[in-house]
């Protein structure tokens, strides 16, 4: 790609997150395109990276960040769907109807996000054992997922989701949670917090309680006396607390940390040094859209050390095959087929999410990512109708079976081959190769 | 010109052999071998072909938008292309044509070596011939090499593809995936084999069994069958218990049987479909004694009849001697079957499973299922279910009935808890008089959902226990509940419902609540269908659409077995809505 790796960013960490400009060698073109899609949209078909590339990067980070025109209305189709699909512990359709968003939607980069969120937060079905709750919470997510990050972690922290995940339902003043406050600090990365600082955040939090999975405050059970927090007294409630909370500077910083691991790299551990003028800038403006325009747009978005550094979650494997194919796909299988893969969309196994990176590839997830990729294109229907390579191709004028392939190294590849494909009775078994090359398997 | 010329020569022969003199030609089952798996006969097509060409029928198909889509698609236009050659190259319409060509019958069969066979009998040897020599042609025309024959007691065997081959006897066309197949036809034609299926024993005994004036027939050897190792594995003993309950007398019958016979009649609105199978008297498994009706006054009851049934269950099930034998049935000790015990060791208060409980109920058990009324003003449910109740009769109503009460409310008890537990609604038990019957109902509080009009889905569930003369209803509804304790109080001791001897399982299913039931859920259907295909809400909606108005062509359908004394017999009874 451009300009050195992270080595030579680390020196300069100001040029890191100065916008790329396209010039001489280093043009906006087909491979970046891809990369940009690839990290924000869960990949592309060829028309959408045609329209990127015709349009620019500026352009096509803002309507990633945008969405399309139709967007709010397919949200609000599908919040009806989920929620006429009522509650119960089992979240096999809720788990569908996100999936059946994120293969449709023309925001992607908000499906992302919430999924960013999600896993930020660690919350589990499995804990919650109401699956209306939960699709809830997600749709709370989704509503602030790209807006004022203090909007966002105040929403997040009073939904019933998660104090039955933190299992603090009931917040006495006779007894405030510290373990629970304790969680919320080091969760939000709050470093420099001191134990005092966590008693006078769970005062705050006294009188929240969960009963019958609904969130009431009850005003008696508050303690309303003077709290010093952070070094600043008064008698902070909950929200006051956490709005004090996001003014230090490390949550700041642990957010952006978070999100470069997200979109940009997993693999490298960026310093605070590396990460300040980001996090500042974060700081100042609060808001997530500007945050991540930043990151898409910066140099170091683009430099060799980024590019098809992150090994592929099974959801992004999926959603490049099929956006790729320009597939609709059987969202109740598919589901279930990730969960099988280690990605049981409502159930991050840890308070941290998934551990990502090579933890998604072992010998055992390889196998499964095979059988994955075969029940999406093979005819046994089990991923609905199968998804169509020579349809796809033929869309794009490409009818012979070696523009065919030619099309598809260059759509799922870009041409980052490093060792040519051995040639196939089939288009659909030349494809069925390509998907599971090793470098298919990186984002 | 060479491809022509031996085209040409081809069909000179094969006129020359159909013009030779026609012989009357033996009975299609008449030239198939013993040992042949299968053999299906359809001896009047003409009366199916009436059927599916009936103006009201055809109108209704070509109304449905699946019918509308595929006649927009290139497929049906290709289609339309072909019918307008054969129309063509034979002087006659399509409808008219298929009458005449099919007219004799159809026979297809599995010949011992697993080569598939179709013979077709025309009634208009002309317009075959006429049909042989277009299907010779055009694949002529369309192979890149010449078409292959080879001659076998003077007649020609065509090969359209290596694995499509046909002969032409007379005014009977023989189609096969082999060369094999069709050559042991045209010899059979010639001197049927010493030892033809139709002297066989077991195939005699099927035929005899089928009777005669049957719409078509399907023969199969079950003994050559069962050697396949996925069939051996399909009838391997089960070890879920609810299994063994309701199939293990199916399974018994198709171990035992030499032969199965299957047969279809259509008479006006209804068709019958009969699965007969022998039973040749060796000594059975005595653990599925649980499942026979000894005497000839035994047997499974008539079905009860209630407002908007949607279906009925009527099981000979000695429940005594099924689990008396339970090792046997479902030796597999596993982890949900030792909650089901352990559980009824609570609510029965330590009595014992077989000797105390089942013990109690006699052999008689009806499954009734039915639609539900809701109250727009009380919220109704989503999705809505259908009701249903299990029927018992009791050998001690006077003392099982208290013991019977003691256990429900346990288990109403033991939801509760496990529902308080996770911060949902409980049931709230009542002891209403219905017809003088003090029973027992338990509603789900709705204080949490005062003024809602979408209820949860357990809110169509009001479990109710009653105690009606010698019957027991478990109940889901409290309607449904009350209906039984109005159907069973009026059966009189005098004129019982009829038990129907010998039969151990009967089915029967209304399609009109059914579809009223889908029709009310089609929200639910269509979001399903989008979650499980793949589809966008347009293709969802004309899916459902489409099967909804294809379930309206049924009214009511019907399935009983039963063991007479050699004989194991399914039978099916469908009748359907014709416009």
């Amino acid at each position: 790609m451009i300009w050195g790796g992270f080595e030579h960013y680390s020196q300069h960490p100001e040029a890191a997150w100065k916008p790329f400009q396209p010039k001489g060698r280093h043009q906006w073109d087909l491979k970046k395109a891809a990369h940009v899609l690839r990290r924000t949209a869960f990949g592309a078909s060829w028309r959408t990276l045609s329209e990127a590339i015709e349009q620019g990067l500026p352009a096509t980070i803002d309507r990633l960040l945008a969405g399309g025109e139709d967007a709010a209305q397919f949200q609000k189709e599908c919040d009806g769907y989920e929620k006429a699909s009522g509650g119960g512990d089992n979240p096999d359709a809720l788990r569908a109807w996100w999936l059946y968003r994120i293969i449709r939607t023309s925001h992607p980069l908000l499906e992302n996000l919430t999924l960013f969120w999600h896993n930020f937060a660690g919350m589990q079905q499995s804990r919650i054992k109401d699956a209306a709750l939960m699709a809830d919470y997600l749709r709370m997510l989704r509503q602030h997922a790209l807006g004022k990050v203090d909007d966002l972690i105040q929403a997040l922290c009073h939904h019933p989701v998660f104090f039955l995940q933190c299992q603090a339902l009931a917040h006495r003043k006779a007894s405030p949670q510290e373990g629970f406050a304790g969680g919320l600090l080091e969760w939000l990365g709050a470093t420099n917090a001191s134990p005092a600082d966590v008693t006078a955040l769970a005062r705050s939090f006294t009188g929240w309680f969960v009963h019958h999975n609904r969130v009431r405050f009850i005003e008696r059970e508050h303690d309303d006396n003077p709290k010093t927090l952070f070094g600043r007294t008064g008698n902070w409630n909950s929200r006051e607390a956490l709005a004090l909370i996001l003014k230090q500077p490390c949550v700041a910083q642990h957010v952006t940390a978070r999100l470069f691991r997200w979109f940009i790299s997993d693999q490298f551990e960026p310093s605070p040094a590396f990460l300040a003028p980001l996090a500042a800038s974060f700081q100042e403006d609060r808001r997530i859209m500007a945050l991540i325009k930043t990151m898409l747009s910066s140099r170091v978005f683009f430099s060799r050390g980024a590019y098809r550094c992150q090994v592929k979650s099974p959801l992004a494997f999926a959603m490049g095959i099929i956006k790729a194919l320009e597939g609709r796909v059987a969202t109740l299988a598919l589901g279930k087929a990730l969960a099988a893969l280690g990605q049981d969309l409502y159930e991050p196994p840890t308070a941290q999410g998934w551990a990502g990176g090579l933890h998604w590839i072992n010998t055992a997830s390889i196998v499964g990512r095979q059988r994955l990729v075969h029940d999406l294109l093979n005819d046994e229907k089990k991923m609905g109708t199968p998804l169509n390579p020579a349809a796809t191709a033929a869309r794009y004028g490409h009818h012979d079976a070696k523009a065919a392939q030619t099309f598809y190294r260059r759509l799922a590849l870009q041409d980052d081959l490093t060792r040519q494909i051995p040639e196939q009775e089939s288009l659909k078994a030349y494809v069925i190769q390509l998907f599971m090359r090793p470098e298919f398997q990186l984002a | 010109m060479r491809k022509r010329l031996i085209i040409t020569s081809g069909l000179l022969i094969l006129a020359a052999t159909i013009f030779a003199g026609e012989k009357p030609r033996p009975a299609p089952r008449a030239l198939l071998p013993a040992g042949t798996l299968a053999v299906l006969e359809v001896p009047q097509p003409e009366k199916i072909l009436s059927f599916l060409f009936d103006p009201g029928l055809v109108e209704a198909i070509t109304q449905t938008d699946g019918f509308k889509q595929y006649k927009a698609s290139g497929d049906y236009k290709q289609l339309v292309q072909v019918i307008r050659f054969l129309e063509m190259q034979l002087g006659v319409d399509w409808q008219t044509g298929l009458k005449k060509l099919l007219g004799d019958g159809i026979t297809a069969a599995v010949l011992p070596g697993g080569a598939f066979v179709l013979m077709v009998d025309a009634a208009d040897g002309q317009l075959l011939s006429k049909l042989s020599n277009t299907i010779l042609t055009f694949s002529g025309n369309q192979a890149s090499q010449p078409l292959a024959s080879r001659d076998c007691q003077g007649t020609a065997i065509w090969t359209l593809k290596p694995d499509s081959h046909f002969a032409q006897l007379g005014s009977r066309l023989v189609f096969s995936n082999t060369s094999a197949g069709v050559e042991a036809m045209v010899k059979a034609h010639g001197q049927p084999p010493e030892g033809a299926l139709v002297n066989a024993p077991h195939f005699q005994a099927a035929q005899k069994a089928a009777g005669s004036g049957q719409g078509a027939t399907l023969y199969v050897d079950l003994q050559t069958l069962k050697q396949n190792p996925d069939i051996q594995q399909g009838l391997s003993k089960s070890t879920e218990p609810m299994q063994a309950l309701f199939f293990a007398p199916i399974r018994e019958a198709l171990l035992q049987a030499n032969w199965l016979m299957l047969s279809a009649q259509g008479s006006g609105r209804q068709l019958t479909i009969q699965a007969r199978a022998d039973h040749p008297g060796t000594a059975g498994d005595a653990s599925l004694d649980f499942a026979h009706p000894g005497g000839s006054d035994q047997g499974a009851s008539e079905g009860i009849q209630v407002p908007g049934l949607v279906a009925g269950m009527s099981l000979y099930r000695d429940l005594f001697k099924f689990y008396s034998n339970k090792d046997r049935l479902f030796p597999e000790r596993t982890s949900s079957l030792i909650f089901f015990e352990n559980m009824m060791g609570i609510f029965f208060s330590g009595r014992d499973l077989t000797d105390a409980v089942f013990a109690e109920l006699k052999p008689d058990i009806q499954l009734v299922v039915a639609e539900q009324q809701y109250d727009a003003a009380r919220g109704i449910p989503n999705p809505r279910l259908p009701a249903f109740a299990l029927v018992f009769k009791l050998r001690h109503p006077d003392t099982f009935a208290l013991v019977m009460e003691e256990a429900w409310q346990k288990a109403i008890g033991l939801i509760n808890f496990t529902r308080g537990q996770q911060a949902q609604e409980g049931l709230i038990i009542d002891r209403p008089i219905h017809e003088s019957i003090k029973f027992t109902t338990a509603n789900f509080s709705r204080a949490a959902y005062a003024g809602q009009k979408t209820l949860p889905a357990n809110f169509n569930f009001q479990p109710s226990l009653a105690v009606v003369k010698d019957y027991m209803i478990m109940s889901a509804t409290d309607q449904l509940a009350r209906d039984l304790i109005d159907a069973l109080s009026k059966e009189s001791d005098d004129s019982p419902r009829p038990v129907l001897a010998g039969q151990h399982s009967r089915l029967t299913l209304r399609a009109a609540p059914i579809l009223a039931l889908l029709e009310a859920n089609r929200d639910n259907l269509i979001r399903q269908n989008m979650l499980e295909k793949g589809h966008d809400r347009q293709q969802a909606e004309k899916e459902i659409g489409t099967l909804l108005f294809l379930l309206g062509y049924f009214d009511e359908a019907s399935l009983t077995m039963e063991r007479q004394a050699a004989l194991s017999t399914a039978t099916l009874n469908i009748k359907v809505n014709l416009p």
